[in-house]
């Protein structure tokens, strides 16, 4: 590729805050709810107050580990290995299935840059539907993230305030967040393609790709350790030596700052009661997860019994981006449309939340 | 040494016939024309596109073009240009990217550059263009 003009450069530098403004809807949205929400708290710096500096500077790393990963090649070559090598129509299921139980295993923001990208490159290479693929991706990293008390935020906030032991947790999580992965995963033999193409195989720059893993693992590592500027520090530093520090996606972390600010000022602002009935509790932790997404609403409802709380968080967190930070984290780096991704997310997790109220009628109703 | 620049250029030979043309870019201000190259969904290079001919332009020329394109045109013109390209007998290495790259002809343009892996055994995203490609 030839190199760009000065000039060029200087243009495609100065008209990115315009573009991000022009094209990318959900940041210009973000960005009026934080204007409304600063009015209403009567201070401009209000929302920005409230955010979590030590998670976004945790994802800021992830973003930029994700990105080398995502430059190096090596979530094409696995996906294309897997496409070549799995039985026909289950590559994707299979990378749908392990893509949650690996977010069972780390925080849902990280499993996320990898196996969103994985799914969709999967379905691509097979000739599937990518927008379905990024729906049951993130459908499956949310579900599978949900199953151990580690694997996503609200996951740690309920068993730590509840003190609640792993055995007592997955009692619950296990039957409850298994059987929807499942069934996401196999929903992946339809949408995944058959598609089959010779030609040579393609490559990896490992020395890239060992750097983004690594940068993952130190973001991970040291936000979990509480250390936000190694886990922010160290990943951008690598990023920018292995010259492509021009790929960060500011967007994608400016969207997450904005999701933050947002969801922590409206859940300041809701006066609500706890509920103490279990099908209540899960209606309200649904309705208030769709709202101020789910880690807000899940500190709003502590007190309440803790089941249905985690269950409507959960579950609410498949319906639309807004309603999990990792769902804007997986729009955001794969590409996709949010037309193309919104009315898709909305039915499956719209589904899914219908059927689980039924559920808790059926169960949680007899207590 | 040699045996591996064989390999690449014989690598690029054969993934030739499954390459497809991706999204159309335009420059600022009406600046340049040019096709993304995909293969297995790697963007692999870009193509510049001439609209004044309706036909490629080489390397090294990108055409800046004011007035409105087809862009299902221009899809179809660089996707037959593609069918009738041959992998050009000869490849540099890039030390710093580890990645030998061999040059694509129609007729008596060279209108890609593709990157093969340092052993010459398969095909090397351009991870500018890839971010490119889904990002914006």
């Amino acid at each position: 590729m030839e190199k760009e003009s000065f000039w060029t450069r200087i243009y495609r530098l100065g008209s990115i805050v315009g573009r991000i403004l022009r094209w990318d809807r959900l940041v210009l949205a973000g960005l009026v709810v934080y204007i409304v929400l600063a009015f209403l708290q009567g201070s401009l710096a209000g929302p920005a107050l409230l955010v979590d500096y030590s998670a976004v500077a945790t994802l800021a790393g992830l973003i930029a580990g994700a990105t080398m990963v995502e430059a190096s090649g090596l979530l094409h070559w696995l996906a294309t290995g897997i496409a070549r090598r799995a039985p026909r129509g289950l590559a994707l299921p299979i990378v749908l299935l392990v893509g949650g139980i690996v977010s069972g295993l780390t925080l849902n923001d990280a499993a996320v840059l990898v196996v969103a990208p994985l799914a969709v490159a999967t379905a691509r290479a097979l000739g599937g539907n990518t927008a379905w693929a990024l729906v049951l991706a993130l459908a499956s990293v949310n579900l599978g993230s949900s199953i151990t008390p580690y694997g996503n935020p609200q996951g740690l906030i309920v068993y730590h305030y509840y003190g609640l032991s792993w055995k007592v947790y997955m009692s619950f999580s296990v039957p409850a967040f298994l059987p929807p992965l499942l069934l996401v995963s196999a929903l992946g033999f339809f949408v995944g393609g058959r598609g089959r193409k010779g030609g040579p195989g393609v490559g990896v720059y490992w020395r890239t790709a060992f750097l983004g893993l690594v940068s993952i693992g130190v973001a991970v590592t040291a936000g979990l350790g509480g250390w936000p500027l190694v886990a922010a520090g160290f990943p951008i530093f690598f990023l920018a030596v292995s010259g492509l520090l021009r790929l960060y996606n500011l967007r994608a972390l400016l969207l997450v700052w904005l999701a933050y600010a947002d969801a922590r000022a409206i859940g300041s602002l809701l006066r609500i009661g706890s509920p103490t009935g279990p099908v209540e509790t899960y209606l309200y932790s649904v309705v208030l997860s769709l709202v101020v997404s789910n880690v807000p609403s899940t500190v709003l409802l502590l007190g309440s019994p803790w089941r249905p709380l985690l269950l409507g968080a959960d579950i609410a967190g498949l319906v639309h981006p807004w309603s999990s930070i990792a769902n804007l984290l997986g729009l955001r780096i794969t590409g996709i449309s949010m037309r193309e991704y919104g009315w898709r997310s909305a039915l499956l997790g719209g589904i899914l939340v219908l059927v689980y109220l039924v559920l808790s009628f059926i169960f949680f109703g007899k207590t | 040494m040699l045996e591996f620049a064989r390999l690449a250029v014989e690598t690029v030979g054969r993934a030739l016939p499954y390459f497809s043309v991706g999204p159309v870019f335009r420059g600022p201000a009406g600046g340049p024309v040019d096709i993304v190259v995909l293969y297995d969904g790697l963007a692999v290079d870009i193509v510049h596109y001439d609209p004044v001919s309706d036909s490629v332009s080489p390397k090294g020329r990108p055409v800046h073009y004011a007035g409105p394109v087809d862009t299902e045109r221009v899809r179809r013109t660089v996707a037959r240009v593609l069918r009738e390209s041959v992998a050009l007998e000869g490849a540099e290495f890039r030390e710093p990217e580890r990645a030998w790259v061999v040059p694509v002809a129609w007729r008596y343009l060279i209108i890609l550059h593709v990157r093969v892996s340092w052993n010459g055994e398969r095909i090397l995203l351009d991870p500018h263009l890839q971010a490119r490609l889904y990002r914006w």
